[in-house]
């Protein structure tokens, strides 16, 4: 709905496919491996060197740098000529969470995109990816839904504090807890939002941290930042 | 309950300051009324109350019978415009429109074209709302206001900026706007704009009316 945001989604992109292409040029394991290691966490566990480390993160970083303003940029420019046409304000709320989860969503589609292409082109090999799209898929659409409720925390902060202050907090907070996970994985598996989003641990880490047990965190914390952030719109005036 | 719009009692605090005082109104459907008073006399934080946009801290009121912030969040048919609102900047006029009908998906392109046609600005006009002159930018708010044919239209200060051939239009479709029966609500500094159009003009001072004059 706003030029600015598709031109963000370029420069997103561009992260993306530079940070894949650094990525890919430093990988060691074979071939057949690496690309679903960068989206399940199996990286994350594997690489010492903090610069890979924050090159993996840096475009997810980024998106939620660029990302910060997505709701509060209504309350900016048009809100009175948007609400006054919607029935009332958590349609509206609901209609934007659709279309930043899209933005996610597509960012984080663009990513793997970008990583399959410059892999088959390092390989000189496309056939052997081929297999690994559908696991490939699944793992991204856990990615992103497990990252969702920082990017929407991130914007809901926003309706009441500037857009900044909260892109700060969220990125600040976020680089905390991927840190911590590196130091400490083990402590703090149930609690923290980063780990439910690395899949390879469900399976190899601790006996009940479960792809269900996140799917529940997920949804508890959707259902609470979403009840919040509707009963903090509906009474703020819109000035 | 009038099928117009009530208010009573309508009383609105912002931390200690009191800008709207115990305002009590009935407005008669289909009428034009105008409302005029100095900088901070509360016309525009009224207006706001009206479309729902705030929440009062005391009272109530009803836009054709349906409770603002009870039965409903805003007027349910509202065309308005407020002090200090834009449009994307990166879009052009008409480009603008499309998106904001995009929204109740109720009216098609040509009669956004027609609302713009209506206010004197071109649908073809290529160039981006940020080139636009404040003149020219009024008059898109205006045709914002109108494409949709609301029930109701709340216009803060809507000839500002205008020339005199922008202001003979606005004349025009106020004229329009009653002849179908929409209610409009005006605000201005310009008492003669109101007393041309309007059937009751109403004084603010410091968040109360303090008068009344029929025209």
């Amino acid at each position: 709905m706003n030029r600015s945001y598709d031109k963000r989604m370029l420069l997103a992109a561009a992260a993306a496919l530079i940070t894949s292409y650094f990525l890919i040029r430093n990988f060691s394991v074979g071939p057949s491996e690496s690309l679903l290691s960068f989206f399940d966490g199996t990286y994350l566990n594997a690489e010492s060197n903090p610069f890979l480390i924050i090159l993996l993160l840096l475009p997810s970083t980024l998106f939620l740098y660029l990302w910060g303003d997505f709701f509060k940029s209504d309350f900016e420019s048009m809100c009175v000529y948007i609400f006054t046409r919607t029935k009332n304000r958590t349609k509206w709320l609901m209609k934007k969470v659709l279309i930043l989860f899209s933005y996610w969503l597509a960012f984080y589609l663009m990513y793997a995109v970008s990583m399959f292409v410059l892999l088959a082109i390092k390989n000189k090999n496309f056939f052997f990816l081929i297999k690994e799209v559908p696991m490939l898929l699944w793992i991204v659409l856990w990615n992103v839904l497990m990252m969702f409720p920082i990017l929407l925390l991130e914007n809901l902060l926003s309706i009441k504090i500037a857009p900044v202050k909260c892109v700060s907090i969220v990125i600040l907070l976020h680089l905390i807890s991927v840190s911590l996970l590196i130091m400490s994985p083990n402590a703090l598996l149930f609690i923290l939002p980063s780990a439910q989003a690395v899949y390879q641990w469900h399976f190899s880490v601790l006996p009940n941290f479960t792809i269900l047990y996140s799917v529940f965190y997920f949804l508890l914390i959707i259902t609470v930042e979403l009840g919040i952030g509707t009963v903090q719109l509906k009474r703020i005036d819109l000035l | 309950m009038n099928d117009g719009i009530e208010l009573c009692g309508v009383t609105k605090k912002i931390k200690e300051n009191l800008i709207l005082d115990n305002i009590c109104l009935s407005l008669k459907k289909g009428e034009v009324y105008g409302f005029c008073g100095t900088n901070g006399s509360g016309k525009t934080m009224l207006f706001r109350a009206i479309a729902g946009l705030i929440h009062l801290t005391e009272g109530e009121i009803s836009v054709f019978s349906k409770r603002i912030g009870v039965d409903v969040s805003f007027p349910e048919s509202l065309g308005i415009i407020i002090e200090s609102v834009g449009f994307w900047p990166d879009y052009t006029g008409f480009e603008n429109l499309k998106l904001l009908a995009s929204i109740r998906n109720s009216i098609n392109e040509n009669q956004i074209e027609e609302s713009l046609y209506q206010v004197g600005l071109s649908p073809k006009d290529t160039r981006k709302y940020k080139k636009y002159s404040l003149g020219q930018k009024q008059r898109l708010a205006l045709a914002q206001a109108i494409m949709e044919k609301p029930e109701l239209l709340i216009l803060d200060e809507p000839t500002n900026a205008l020339d005199e051939e922008g202001i003979e239009r606005f004349y025009s479709i106020i004229q329009k706007e009653h002849e179908r029966g929409t209610t409009v609500l005006i605000a201005s500094h310009n008492k003669a704009d109101l007393y041309q159009l309007c059937s009751r003009v109403y004084t603010l001072s410091a968040g109360k009316i303090v008068n009344e004059e029929i025209r």
